[in-house]
């Protein structure tokens, strides 16, 4: 016990004398345990965790996947009719749900707030084993075809919009027009499954029969839309795959009947697909979650590039300590328990400050990605994997100390003590200083190589100009209040009033009577060319005459709509450049004709012109595009003008003055729908980002460390160099030629390394490698000679701070 | 007339470590003529070591004047310093302090090429050889130092302190570390530079050696006094 304190001071000081390497090994060592313990916990959450579901293994999604003629699969999305008939007549799930998304206003509430509404099968919540915090769930009395006006709340919205309201089963809820009762709210501990978008919460549920399907499309078989969603437990009996076969030949076969006679339908057929629960949550995210493991694995290999290295050259240095040891008696365990209490005392700072890293990244990840991961119960650091962490990288570096400890010849320690009164003092071979130097550069390299491809990538797909233009403008789209009936006439002269007061403002320069392209999708259209009768699949939007001049696409070929053209419901179409030049490569698109059905006259439309295609954001491609006229519906995008707005109230009170019953649903900003369209492809980039950022800050502590380390060990040969005449600058110039050559070569190395990856890493980056090789090239030699002639540098500067006696003299400090 | 070389007056050091005080020279007054060779002795920690830094621009003195060939240096850059040290002084270490990693010639060879006039490669390759032969070791020009005796290493510390031809040779304890009869090539070497018109300035304990120079100095508690030979001499 006296032995172990004596050990530990005796370590303690030597590392007061050498705080520079206790810093880098200090800081090495947490940083990386700190990422090791966000990361590892992210992956328990996401991969090993059982999802909070009855008897998850046996939960799936399951999909209906349209298959074109020609063998390719087109949408997923069941028909109306069908999924009734598919959620009523199949027999492999023991347990099924249905369930419609959509989003509405509680028109009731005094904010009218605009909240998820999921319309479910009773049996939804069944199939998924949850509870009721208040009142009941849904039973029999909403089954399907029941129209049961009840509406169950979720927990979030019973504590946030109504105030945690104990009274608040039977009082009711009014939502487009239909009055609900409410009849329960729905457990704290229930996660919502992310079965149809990523962050999307369900504010109400109501009954599947309230779903906002028009009665005329719910006979319909085929059907485009997809905000349907059908969830069942398998039969314990059942394999998926026997369960895939026979949901296919029974959805298939209802296809055959009721879908194939259609003629955009020909040829056409069904499959379908049981996705289970966890790639269905968790797809994409696993993938993060294994992507990231993979990140913080290659920190770790660095953080042990730096470790060796680090005590490698510690163990060189301490050489002549270790013989006068030897001389005055130390036996080789007592040597080794001397090292052992340094590495020791180095590791507990680590792994105390690594665990403070490891929980303030947790907690941020909680607080900063919770909508963005598909998971709502996020818990932050988790204990398992620090258990599992810890060890590693705390086994590792023992090893590692071990390894550099036999790194020493102990039979040769007598002989250089006896041999020490001569030459300089012991130092680190020259050749060892030039591996681990070099060693060191090839990670930096690499590591700044690929970051720098990664922020170009990504800067390049921020600032692509093809992206569309949504500078000063928001989308508004109204609904109305439907309590008493309103007729179709009186509807639509409030439209046509508000675009023209919108228009009269003084702040907006352009109405557009369309949905914004940013937040709506857009529809895909089977058009035949009546020429050629070649079939194209382009995305189609519905627009008025405004909305070109708007975004700024420009007139490449024809003319654009006129007003008179769309409140006239003309059958005219514009094309953008990409299928104009798909269909027409070298001829005049104007005046050609597309058609969804050649013998229909009312199916077909004239093409009036081409404009400029635009990206969408965090598309990688701009795709064919058609747009109809028409006068427009429900909703506007406005353009202010440069340095102006218009705030919500004013709106809301020029809506007031023309009729009370016009309510906003939705008002946002363009550049934040944009961003949200780009909040995936952001997180990503800046979790990956910033992981190698990380990894990079690691990499250049580790060169920095063993470079300075390397200099502060030819401290005393400096002072030789100074003493016969050396200037400062003769110094400089010396230390960064002998490191530099070792840098050059880990450079050479990696810039092989990355050469011979070069083609499958492009992929990831949109090929800014092979546009930007020499800068990339540029930027990383560049990085590496500045962390070179800083960690050359900062010794030295201490070195010359002092009288050159003090260089010289025996004691190392 | 002989040049003074080095004047020192009132020369002062104070070490100060954790507020104590430690007087390692007290007002040193001192000149050194062109061709002298001088021996400074004395108990050990009396400031022998302190003195010769001083003397060689290592060690900045706490008050005091000091002016090598009748410049001032108490103002000198570090860099400024350097030039002086490397033009007008050579160093003769008891540790030696050569450099392991180079070749003996690159160890010898160092001063020539940290000095500001340019010297061609034939003309340093000249100079080199010239040193080392005069200390006996023309035929380990490609040895690296750790491959000699002590002495041998020793005789290379003194071929480079000679290389680029200084004013006044420095020397701390040249044989400490060293049997006596490699002590004695070393200072037969010694004897022989001065008696070519080098001027020495020696420090040691060994009172065998001390003998040899012709200027005796005795350092007691950081002060000089002159030595029974030097007294008579001066009378
Ligand atoms: N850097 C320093 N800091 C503090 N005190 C010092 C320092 N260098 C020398 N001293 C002190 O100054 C005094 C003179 O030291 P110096 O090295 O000049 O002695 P010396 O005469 O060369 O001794 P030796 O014969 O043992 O080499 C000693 O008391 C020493 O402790
Ligand atoms: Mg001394």
């Amino acid at each position: 016990m006296n032995m172990f304190r004596y050990l530990l001071r005796v370590a303690w000081q030597g590392l007061s004398n050498r705080l520079g390497y206790a810093f880098s090994v200090i800081s090495t060592m947490s940083f990386t345990l700190g990422v090791l313990f966000c990361t590892t916990s992210l992956f328990y959450f996401l991969v090993v965790q059982p999802l909070p579901y009855d008897e998850p293994e046996r939960l799936y999604k399951v999909e209906k996947v349209q298959i074109d003629k020609t063998g390719q699969p087109n949408v997923k999305a069941y028909g109306y009719a069908s999924l009734i008939h598919f959620y009523e007549n199949q027999d492999s799930f023991s347990t099924t749900g249905i369930a419609h998304y959509d989003d509405d206003v509680i028109v009731s509430h005094p904010s009218q707030p605009l909240v998820g509404m999921t319309y479910i099968t009773p049996d939804f919540f069944t199939t998924l084993g949850t509870e009721a915090h208040l009142g009941r769930l849904f039973d029999e009395t909403e089954k399907l075809n029941a129209y049961s006006p009840n509406a169950m709340l979720s927990y979030d919205t019973w504590t946030n919009l109504f105030n945690s309201d104990a009274d608040i089963v039977g009082k009711t809820v009014l939502i487009s027009g239909k009055s609900y009762t409410i009849v329960g709210v729905v457990s704290d501990s229930f996660v919502e499954p992310e079965l149809y978008e990523v962050g999307r919460k369900t504010g109400v549920w109501l009954p599947w029969d309230f779903n906002p399907t028009p009665e005329n499309r719910r006979t319909r078989w085929g059907d485009r839309d997809n905000p349907r969603v059908f969830i069942g437990k398998l039969k314990t009996s059942v394999t998926p795959e026997q369960a895939t076969q026979a949901v296919t030949a029974l959805v298939g076969r209802t296809f055959q009947e009721k879908v194939a006679a259609i003629p955009f339908y020909n040829g056409w057929s069904v499959e379908m697909e049981l996705n289970s629960f966890r790639d269905v949550i968790l797809g994409d995210s696993q993938l993060t979650a294994y992507l990231l493991m993979a990140c913080a694995l290659s920190m770790l290999l660095i953080a042990t590039a730096n470790i060796s290295n680090l005590f490698l050259s510690r163990a060189f240095e301490s050489k002549k300590e270790f013989a006068i040891a030897a001389a005055v008696g130390a036996n080789m365990k007592q040597i080794r328990s001397g090292i052992f209490a340094e590495i020791l005392l180095l590791l507990s700072v680590a792994t105390a400050l690594g665990l403070l890293f490891g929980y303030v990244g947790s907690e941020l990840i909680k607080t900063y990605l919770h909508d963005v991961l598909p998971i709502n119960n996020l818990g932050g650091l988790n204990w398992i994997a620090v258990v599992i962490a810890l060890p590693v990288l705390l086994g590792l570096s023992w090893v590692l100390a071990l390894i550099s400890a036999n790194v020493i010849d102990y039979g040769q320690l007598q002989a250089s003590l006896l041999s020490s009164g001569k030459g300089t003092k012991a130092q680190v071979p020259k050749s060892v200083r030039n591996t681990l130097i070099a060693v060191q550069t090839l990670f930096v390299s690499m590591l700044v190589f690929v970051n720098t491809s990664f922020s170009l990538s990504a800067v390049n797909a921020i600032n692509d100009s093809e992206v569309i233009n949504t500078d000063n403008m928001i989308g508004l789209s109204l609904t109305l209040d439907r309590q008493k009936p309103i007729t179709r006439e009186e509807a639509r002269a409030w439209f046509t009033q508000v675009e023209a007061e919108l228009k009269a403002m003084p702040q907006v320069e352009r109405v557009s009577r369309s949905m914004s392209p940013v937040s709506s999708t857009f529809g895909t259209w089977s058009l035949v060319d009546e020429a050629s009768l070649q079939t194209v699949l382009p995305e189609a939007k519905i627009v008025d005459e405004e909305y070109f001049n708007l975004f700024g696409q420009a007139l490449l070929q024809g003319s654009m709509f006129t007003r008179a053209q769309a409140t006239d419901y003309e059958r005219l179409l514009i094309i953008n450049d990409v299928l104009a030049e798909r269909l027409y490569p070298n001829g005049d698109a104007v005046g050609n004709r597309l058609s969804f059905d050649l013998n229909r006259e009312a199916s077909t439309f004239t093409i009036a012109g081409v404009v400029k295609g635009v990206k969408m954001p965090g598309a990688i491609s701009i795709p064919p595009r058609v747009y109809r006229v028409s006068k427009g519906g429900y909703d506007f995008v406005i353009k202010f003008k440069e340095g102006h707005s218009v705030s919500r109230s004013t709106i809301k009170g020029m809506l007031n003055n023309i009729s009370s019953r016009l309510v906003i649903y939705e008002l946002e900003d363009l550049e934040e729908q944009k961003f949200n369209k780009l909040k995936n492809q952001y997180i990503t980039g800046v979790m990956s980002i910033s992981l190698t950022l990380i990894s990079i800050a690691l990499a250049a502590l580790g060169l920095y460390g063993i470079i300075s380390y390397g200099i502060q060990l030819r401290r005393s040969e400096i002072g030789v160099r100074v003493s016969i005449g050396a200037s400062r600058k003769a110094i400089v110039i010396q230390m960064m030629r002998d490191s530099l050559v070792a840098a050059v070569v880990g450079v050479m190395v990696g810039f092989v390394l990355i050469f011979v990856f070069k083609n499958e890493f492009n992929e990831h980056v949109q090929g800014v490698i092979h546009n930007y090789w020499y800068l990339l090239g540029a930027v990383t030699a560049l990085c590496i000679f500045i962390i070179a002639l800083l960690s050359i540098l900062k010794p030295l500067r201490g070195f010359f701070k002092q009288q050159p006696i003090a260089l010289l003299r025996q004691s190392d400090n | 007339m002989n040049q003074p070389i080095i004047e020192m007056k009132g020369v002062s050091k104070v070490f100060e470590i954790d507020d104590i005080q430690t007087h390692a020279l007290q007002s040193i007054d001192l000149v050194v003529q062109e061709g002298q060779y001088l021996s400074i002795t004395g108990p050990s920690g009396c400031g022998k070591s302190s003195l010769l830094s001083i003397m060689g621009l290592l060690d900045a003195p706490t008050s005091g004047e000091y002016k090598i060939d009748g410049q001032s240096v108490s103002s000198l850059s570090y860099d400024a310093a350097s030039k002086l040290r490397n033009k007008k002084i050579g160093f003769i270490f008891q540790s030696f302090n050569l450099i392991d990693e180079i070749s003996v010639f690159d160890n010898v060879a160092l001063p020539l090429r940290y000095s500001d006039e340019s010297v061609s490669s034939e003309a340093m390759a000249q100079r080199v050889t010239e040193c080392l032969e005069l200390v006996g070791l023309g035929h380990r020009l490609n040895h690296k130092p750790n491959q000699l005796s002590g002495g041998q290493q020793q005789r290379v510390a003194i071929a480079r302190a000679l290389v680029a031809n200084p004013s006044v040779l420095l020397v701390d304890e040249p044989t400490g570390n060293l049997d006596s009869k490699s002590g004695d090539q070393i200072m037969d070497i010694l004897d022989d530079l001065n008696a070519q018109g080098r001027t020495i300035c020696m420090v040691t304990h060994d009172a065998r050696y001390a003998t040899r120079a012709k200027t005796q100095l005795n350092l007691l508690d950081g002060q000089l006094s002159y030595s029974e030979v030097e007294r008579l001499e001066a009378v």
